[in-house]
């Protein structure tokens, strides 16, 4: 079967800081993939190489095995029309309400009428746990929290098939951790998406994913069944989902050094 | 030698630059022509740049005109030549000062918002996420506020015209002692249509020169606040001192005989 996504040798450094090095991941179709990996190691930067945000150096990135590094916007635009974006910080439009930021995708990519489209943001509204009123404030009244969740009923708006998430549980209470982890669970098995998904949180890792795949020093050390993480032996993976101090994963300057 | 340097890094700087947004422009436009078009994101930026801006625009050419009677008129009147006041106050406005001062209250209220408002959006991934719900946002930020700049501005120099004799007329009428009839026949006597059209040819290059600076300035701004705060200045100063640079080769094109 042809992989849905599959990246291969990946470079991109910014100016001097190498961020991926030679760095390549297959998702095949219908999967949920989660990765992990250290602050700073470049999962936000391999996202937005896919989609087309960054350029990378080198390698290839393509999505149902159409080439996509050094393509034309105008061509990218036929794939994105089935991508859905969380971003790490939300990136809610906030000269919009909170509707209007749903229904964005419905308005001008599916030139859905506004009517209905409010009301089928309202809906999406209403499966992250948000109410009706809440549609009608901007995003610079929402809290944090709330922002995640509308950004996550925003990229489903349009039912894309390929799906990324940017940390989509990070500063949610437990709660809404789940209901956001069974979302996601739910776009993959019952909408047939392929979700790709970056957590530094090892139970949304294990509830999320299928597969898991673990990113250092700019490329992947480790890929398994998200059954297998906790038993495998892989030194680095060990070390991240205990969260030990010490092992081979070293701090780039640790208050010692400094001092 | 270190001087010599220091110039062909500055020369190149420029060349880069001018390349940059020269390409920037060019897809701004191209794609802007092209559907799907964006009305309400036009509509939004006609009343921003258009009808907010009146107040500003309206203050600035009365004052102008009314102060340019005035002084004309200490000036004059050594020499006996009041009566060309009406000529002096209507010309200048027409020709000059109408698009020069709307222009440069224009580029410091809208090229100032429009660096801000991109350039936050810039730095906080909005523009990003525009792109992922597959909205260019060349077409979906950018041209509107292009096309806008454009268009509004002649608009608002019309009003500063009209406003800006207005003000003479006051001066003259209330202040000086003219009589109100022969002040307007002065004034229409002289004017000819080429005054007031090669006024708002100026205006709409000014509108173009203002939204290409605040849109280009916000959309490359890097980091977070400073980067945003550094963008809306370039924005000003930029579009300022091409309004005054391109008024005088403007001036010259339009005027040679
Ligand atoms: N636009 C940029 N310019 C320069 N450096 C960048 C840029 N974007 C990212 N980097 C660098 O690339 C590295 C990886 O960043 P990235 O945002 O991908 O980390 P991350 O793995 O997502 O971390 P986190 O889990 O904290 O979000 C960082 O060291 C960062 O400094
Ligand atoms: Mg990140």
């Amino acid at each position: 079967m042809e992989p849905k996504l599959s990246v291969s040798n990946l470079y991109k450094s910014f100016g001097e800081k190498q961020v991926l090095s030679n760095l390549s991941i297959d998702v095949m179709p219908g999967e949920s993939m989660v990765i992990i990996g250290g602050s700073g190691t470049g999962k936000s930067v391999l996202i937005k190489c896919i989609l087309g945000l960054i350029t990378p150096d080198s390698g290839s990135i393509k999505i149902d095995g159409h080439e996509l590094v050094g393509q034309p916007m105008a061509k990218r635009q036929k794939f994105l029309k089935n991508i859905g974006m969380v971003f790490q910080g939300s990136a809610l439009f906030d000269s919009l309400t909170v509707w209007e930021n749903v229904a964005f995708g419905l308005m001008y990519e599916k030139k859905m009428a506004r009517e209905q489209a409010k009301e089928k943001a309202l809906t999406l509204l209403a499966t992250v746990g948000l109410d009706k009123r809440v549609g009608e404030l901007f995003p610079s009244e929402i809290s944090g929290g709330m922002k995640r969740r509308v950004a996550l009923a925003r990229a489903i708006s349009t039912e894309p098939n390929l799906l990324f998430f940017d940390e989509p549980t990070a500063g949610l209470d437990p709660i809404f951790c789940g209901v956001i982890n069974t979302l996601i669970r739910d776009c993959v098995k019952k909408l047939g998406a392929t979700a790709v998904t970056i957590t530094h949180d090892m139970h949304s890792a294990r509830t999320v994913g299928d597969e898991v795949a673990m990113i250092h020093d700019g490329h992947i050390i480790w890929k398994g069944k998200a059954s297998k993480v906790d038993s495998c032996k892989n030194p680095y993976v060990q070390q991240f989902i205990n969260g030990h101090a010490d092992g081979p994963i070293k701090l780039e300057t640790t208050a010692e050094e400094v001092a | 030698m270190i001087l010599v340097t220091q110039v062909g890094r500055v020369f190149l700087k420029f060349l880069e630059t001018t390349g940059r947004l020269s390409l920037f422009l060019k897809r701004a436009i191209l794609q802007g022509l092209r559907p799907p078009y964006y009305f309400k994101q036009l509509l939004r930026q006609f009343l921003d740049i258009g009808y907010l801006s009146l107040p500003v625009v309206g203050l600035t050419a009365l004052f102008t005109g009314m102060v340019l009677a005035l002084q004309s008129y200490t000036g004059f009147s050594r020499f006996n030549a009041e009566g060309a006041i009406a000529n002096v106050v209507v010309l200048s406005i027409t020709r000059e000062l109408g698009p020069v001062l709307a222009g440069l209250m224009v580029a410091g209220r809208i090229g100032a918002a429009m660096a801000a408002e991109i350039g936050t959006m810039r730095v906080t991934e909005q523009v990003d996420a525009l792109t992922t719900l597959s909205t260019n946002p060349m077409k979906y930020l950018i041209a509107p506020r292009i096309f806008a700049g454009i268009l509004m501005l002649p608009l608002l120099v019309i009003v500063a015209d009209i406003v800006g004799v207005f003000g003479g007329y006051l001066v003259s009428t209330y202040r000086l002692g003219f009589n109100p009839a022969t002040y307007i026949k002065q004034t229409t006597e002289f004017l000819e249509a080429q005054d007031v059209y090669s006024g708002l040819i100026k205006a709409g290059v000014f509108g173009f020169i203002i939204s290409s600076m605040g849109c280009y300035h916000g959309y490359n701004s890097k980091g977070g606040a400073q980067g945003v705060g550094q963008a809306t200045t370039k924005a000003v100063v930029s579009a300022s001192i091409l309004i005054l640079v391109t008024n005088y080769i403007l001036t010259a094109l339009l005027f040679e005989r």
